[in-house]
């Protein structure tokens, strides 16, 4: 196929220390991103699980506007309007991984809850007819098992966030997607760098979900 | 008798029904409308000079034709594929390394960039630049000259989606200074008067691009509108047209030198 | 007869939604009693017994444990869940834990004690009720009978003050009632306060000191074994016996 015999490679080699600069860039956003968001999610996850009312709806609304409005925009809001106003000057790594964490975190929240609630109630009974606290109960008995259900889900959003982390090069945040646009601008050339890119997102994304499988097993 | 061209990647071929020529046929050109005052959208409709050049060119021509807003880097390789489009009119440079890519009609307009900055800055031309954190559209001439001066991989050379980005980029104090071309800068000077930011010129280190409509390789189109182009250059429509969306009167003398 | 009691329920009303499960329920459980709960489905007396640790909450009445009543603001309810030790029917081990750890946790996370004495009291329970060789053992791992019986040691390594069991032998296999009702009957013959729901009427009979019949919420008689299985009061009564036995 023509497209073989025309493909150059040496705007790959020109290029290929930035693309590596930018993948690592790429997988720091991602791991900051999940670990900030499941932390914030747990703590949505227990304001929505609430009765009451002054935590279960702003928590609510929280999930709401995160799940439903595009991460593009979050990026472009966090960057310009957050972060920008906050430090006095704009910083997209900051607003690359606080957009990417806040996104996460509305997802990450649903996780929780959905692992927490498919604990039997019973559990959390014994726990409490033993004489331990509602929180005793979580930390010593829910939580531990749920944790183990919600391992797949919490992969699953890791691979969405490496995948969604390319968003940010709109923000000029250089991660590899930031550099593969800007090969492409270079060159004028489109399917080298974009293919390249591809490919190694297919790779980060695989390995993860190779990781993934194992550590689920080993649990 | 239709010419059938075959290039690595076209996938349509053409076929006897259009050998009937081209009054009937309707001409596809794609535009990024993300660059006033060259191209830009008014609510729905894509307005500009480049939009209001190319309907001169084409009446001149007898030719019927539609415009569409593409993104820049589908516009980049659509046209240079020729399936989707048969040009591109986009404020794209002429350069010897998109000549590669794309046959050019004859360069219709003059620009060059100019360097946006806050009141107050100390930075007066290009080199100033090079220690200092500088906005770009990504793949303009812009990009490419400051890519030059600082390092394709500078971590302080910011590659946007679109000018309006990099300018915000400038104002929340993310950079030191917008590149961009004069026709934009001027532009956002004029639609704000009260933003504290001036426009200055460097001709020593910004040399002068010249714009031209983009083919694929091979375009019968390119040849066809080449004696339009130049008819439209020399008549009182361009020099309208220069007023409206760039205002004063256009120097010619650069555009009529090229290739 | 000593009026000395541990447990004092008075007029306790409970509905879920327009669903009424209990009807001004009112006793005093003794010192060292044994109260069996009988009835048929869906009379209230799991509820009933789950209202005991505050497990379920009354919307009316009042239950005191050990005189001290458990709608108090000053009551940590905590507390009074830890004195009354409760078997499920559905056992309720945590899965994750072995069976030594299950016996475990509550002393030390509840009471503060070491992990040294935490295991020591957590064998000798665990012996009590014939289970020495499954200390390492994983919940899941055990059969029913099993199962049960570390519900128990679990329950007792709290030294509660009084145990309810909520028909903990309904989930089991018949072979293996036996080794659970053992285990009770040997509490009894301790002197443990036990308020048991169950369909087990040997037991209630064997090992009761007063059984209680409840029926769509109320308590319709209550009365010694003897009494009540061979000269039932109320003819609801005797209908759920001819029935049952």
């Amino acid at each position: 196929m023509c497209l073989v015999s025309d493909f150059n490679f040496h705007i790959i080699e020109d290029y290929f220390s930035l693309f590596m600069e930018g993948t690592i860039l790429t997988i720091e956003l991602s791991i900051a991103g999940i670990i900030l968001g499941s932390l914030l999610g747990l703590a949505i996850a227990f304001g929505n699980m609430s009765r009451r009312w002054y935590l279960h709806l702003p928590t609510q609304g929280y999930i709401h506007l995160f799940r439903g409005t595009p991460l593009l925009l979050q990026i472009l809001i966090v960057h310009f309007g957050l972060v920008a106003q906050v430090l006095g000057r704009t910083d997209a790594i900051v607003a690359a991984i606080v957009a990417l964490a806040l996104n996460s975190a509305a997802y990450t929240a649903e996780i929780f809850r959905a692992g927490i609630q498919s604990i039997d109630k019973g559990q959390t009974e014994a726990a409490l007819s033993l004489g331990m606290t509602r929180g005793q109960a979580m930390r010593h008995i829910v939580l531990p098992q749920a944790i183990k259900r919600m391992i797949p889900a919490f992969g699953n959003e890791f691979i969405v966030l490496i995948k969604d982390s390319s968003l940010v090069a709109i923000i000029t945040a250089p991660e590899l997607m930031y550099w593969t646009r800007s090969a492409a601008a270079q060159y004028s050339k489109v399917w080298e760098p974009y293919l390249f890119a591809a490919l190694v997102y297919l790779v980060l994304t695989y390995s993860m979900s190779k990781l993934l499988k194992f550590v689920e097993r080993k649990m | 008798m239709a010419m059938i061209v075959s290039a690595c990647g076209k996938k349509e071929d053409n076929n006897a029904s259009n050998a009937s020529g081209g009054e009937d046929k309707v001409y596809r050109f794609a535009t990024d409308a993300q660059y006033p005052p060259m191209e830009s959208m008014d609510k729905d409709k894509i307005v500009g000079f480049d939009v209001d050049f190319l309907d001169a060119v084409m009446q001149e021509a007898g030719l019927k034709y539609e415009l569409k807003n593409v993104a820049w880097e589908a516009l980049l390789t659509s046209v240079q594929q020729g399936t989707e489009f048969d040009g591109g009119i986009s404020a794209m440079s002429i350069t010897d390394e998109r000549k590669e890519t794309y046959d050019f009609s004859p360069a219709y307009f003059e620009s060059t960039n100019m360097i946006l900055i806050k009141e107050g800055s100390t930075i007066a031309n290009a080199l100033d630049l090079k220690d200092k954190k500088v906005a770009v559209q990504i793949g303009t001439t812009a990009d490419t000259l400051m890519s030059d001066i600082m390092g394709k991989g500078s971590k302080d050379l910011k590659r946007f989606e679109s000018n309006t980005l990099a300018i915000m980029e400038l104002d929340n104090n993310g950079v030191d200074a917008v590149v961009a071309d004069i026709a934009v800068v001027q532009e956002y000077l004029r639609n704000n008067p009260n933003a504290k930011v001036k426009g200055i010129l460097d001709r020593d280190n910004f040399e002068s691009e010249y714009y031209g409509i983009a083919f694929p390789k091979g375009s019968e189109l390119r040849a066809k509108l080449e004696p339009a182009v130049k008819k439209v250059l020399e008549s009182d429509k361009y020099k309208e047209i220069y007023a409206k969306w760039i205002g004063g009167e256009p120097d010619l003398t650069g555009v009529l030198n090229q290739k | 007869m000593p009026m000395n009691p541990i447990i004092s329920v008075q007029g306790i009303h409970k509905a879920f939604g327009k669903n009424v499960v209990l009807q001004d329920i009112s006793i005093e459980i003794e010192k060292q009693e044994v109260v069996v709960v009988i009835g048929p489905s869906g009379s209230g007396k799991s509820t009933f017994l789950r209202c005991l640790n505050l497990l379920e909450s009354p919307e009316s009445g009042d239950i005191r444990i050990e005189g001290q009543s458990l709608f108090d603001k000053k009551t940590k309810i905590e507390e009074i869940r830890a004195e009354a030790g409760m078997v499920f029917q559905s056992f309720n081990l945590f899965p994750h834990k072995t069976v030594l750890e299950n016996i475990m946790l509550a002393p030390m996370k509840v009471r503060g004690q070491t992990a040294e004495q935490a295991k020591a009291k957590a064998l000798e329970l665990l012996a009590k009720v014939g289970l020495s060789d499954k200390a390492d053992a994983k919940p899941s791992s055990l059969s029913g009978g099993q199962s049960q019986r570390v519900a128990i040691a679990r329950a007792l390594a709290m030294e509660p003050k009084v145990m309810l069991f909520d028909e903990p032998t309904s989930a089991l296999d018949p072979e293996m009632v036996g080794e659970v009702l053992a285990v009770m009957k040997q509490l009894a013959q301790e002197g443990m306060t036990m308020v048991v729901v169950t369909h087990e009427m040997g037991f209630a009979r064997e090992v009761g000191d007063r059984i209680v019949f409840m029926e769509q919420g109320k308590i319709v008689e209550i009365g010694e074994p003897k009494q009540l299985f061979e000269a039932p009061q109320h003819e609801r009564t005797k209908a759920f016996l001819s029935k049952v036995l």
